[in-house]
């Protein structure tokens, strides 16, 4: 199996990023999502930016994550038309690769974001004050990266293949026949705390799944959609629903109830933001 | 009819504050009136944090222990539904009996069953005196415990009869213990105490690297708070 090389039809994707009930005094939705479509591959992407005080700029961490993680995975697949997928130490492989590419750009990013936006006198009390003895002097600081820290979450389908690829908390979510969620757990994203693209080893808490075949859908989503929901079965059954709308209706037409859904949703569930990334097969 | 009206099964995380109330004979009196109202009384600002600005709904459980121990319901209950039932003194303080039934709530098949998820609970220990069964292995149990290694602690010492070591035992640092040494002081501490660890315990927070960021932030509220109430403190019990 080849990937790249091959037309993918019959796809329809959907991104959604919907404001939590609690964030909004202050209006600003810590999460981001994007999808990218072409002839050879549909990608969607979420990334949840954290809550905590000092990541006071997750919203642009977890928007710099998503714009990263569609360019890069549309490289990864553009540039490798020889990987062959039967071969699972050249795969892996390419998914350290790619990992570590998405890790540096966002770094890279943030990092220029900082020296291009100095921080603000209303943002110096929420930062540690050795940090800002550095950033002082330095005009950086080594935990830089925790100001923008954000979950990842990316699924990409080919002709042919499918993977995702996960940092921090959230769900992926793939029906083939019945949704499953095919991503080993990780450990250390317990209660309200995740893993996140800001710690210090952040490239071994990148998980992935790939597989080959088409599956009917992967959805991609952050925690505030999962754990609005007591059941897992539940929130599962939400996505078949879901996915149901976006084949008869397509993404744009199943879009706007899904909007408002969410926007009830948050209420009366997490109350966080609540993301989903859609790749949806909508014919034969 | 929307396509999602027949969605079910949608739930809140929730993190619970708990109560762990001395009720022995020697807090009766002012004590423990000062411990009923302040609890009645924060109970409003506690439901006004759970609906408007927490990641999780806030539920409220209170042990009291004197001579047995005694749960004020058998499960927790959302801070919206929650009406304080008066507390009475009497008795000895088995503190070790409390420890031990703590541990067994602070379980998944118990109190942390939410499906949705629980937060890291925030536990509150009052008393005026020391243990008078043997407490040490349950306290020992109790720390391995995960629930209670993450959760947020505060302990207040009533006046200066507290076995304060023992609380510091409790809450893994002294600096979480705080003295009352007169009704108001109570007041203020209770309060005080409830409102930041509702607040701290309900947020979502950064990253399993830095898991007691959460416990680190509420550990210096309630030191800076503790240097203000020394100050301004005179004996009144």
């Amino acid at each position: 199996m080849i990937i790249g090389k091959k037309e993918i039809s019959n796809i329809s994707t959907l991104a959604i990023s919907q404001l939590g009930a609690s964030h909004q005094d202050t209006g600003i939705c810590e999460d981001s999502s994007a999808v990218y479509q072409d002839s050879n591959m549909a990608i969607a992407c979420v990334a949840d930016g954290h809550g905590d005080s000092r990541c006071f700029r997750a919203n642009l961490g977890s928007k710099f994550a998503v714009e990263i993680g569609i360019q890069c995975v549309k490289e990864f697949v553009a540039n490798q038309p020889n990987l062959d997928f039967n071969n699972e130490k050249e795969i892996d492989k390419a998914f350290i690769q790619l990992k570590s590419y998405i890790l540096f750009k966002w770094l890279e990013r943030t990092k220029n974001h900082l020296l291009a936006h100095p921080i603000e006198d209303r943002e110096v009390g929420l930062m540690d004050a050795e940090d800002y003895e550095e950033y002082q002097r330095e005009g950086i600081f080594k935990s830089y990266p925790v100001l923008y820290g954000s979950t990842f979450i990316i699924a990409c389908v080919t002709s042919g293949f499918y993977f995702a690829l996960q940092l921090g908390d959230g769900d992926v979510a793939i029906d083939n026949k019945k949704f499953v969620m095919p991503l080993p757990e990780d450990p250390r994203c317990f209660g309200p705390y995740t893993t996140s693209l800001c710690n210090d080893d952040a490239i071994d808490s990148f998980r992935h799944y790939y597989a080959k075949g088409n599956p009917r859908a992967i959805m991609v989503s952050t925690d505030g959609l999962g754990k609005s929901f007591a059941e897992q079965q539940r929130f599962l059954d939400l996505l078949k629903v879901i996915e149901k709308n976006i084949v008869e209706t397509g993404a744009e037409g199943a879009k706007p109830e899904l909007i408002d859904f969410f926007e009830r949703l948050t209420e009366r569930g997490s109350q966080d933001d609540i993301s989903l990334g859609a790749i949806v097969k909508v014919g034969e | 009819m929307g396509k999602y009206d027949n969605v079910e099964g949608i739930a809140r995380r929730t993190m619970i504050l708990f109560f762990l109330i001395d009720t022995s004979n020697s807090m009766s009196g002012t004590k423990i009136g000062e411990v009923n109202d302040a609890i009645e009384g924060v109970i409003p600002e506690i439901k006004e944090i759970s609906s408007s600005n927490a990641d999780a709904l806030i539920k409220i459980a209170c042990l009291t222990f004197s001579t047995g121990v005694k749960w004020m319901y058998p499960n927790p209950v959302d801070v919206n539904d929650f009406k304080w039932s008066y507390v009475n003194a009497g008795g000895m303080t088995e503190m070790g009996k409390a420890f031990e039934v703590l541990n067994e709530k602070l379980s998944r098949n118990e109190f942390m069953a939410e499906v949705a998820g629980s937060y890291a609970p925030a536990i509150f220990l009052l008393s005026d005196g020391a243990p008078t069964d043997e407490y040490k292995d349950a306290i020992e149990k109790l720390k391995k415990n995960n629930w209670f290694k993450y959760a947020l602690k505060a302990a207040v010492a009533i006046g200066d009869d507290a076995d304060k070591d023992m609380l510091a035992t409790f809450t893994g640092d002294e600096e979480l213990v705080l003295t009352a040494h007169s009704p108001e002081a109570l007041r203020k501490v209770i309060r005080f105490v409830s409102v930041t660890a509702s607040k701290i315990g309900s947020k979502s927070s950064v990253s399993a690297q830095t898991t007691n960021a959460k416990q680190d932030d509420f550990a210096e509220q309630i030191t800076e708070f503790n240097s203000d109430l020394i100050d301004s403190q005179n004996d009144n019990w």
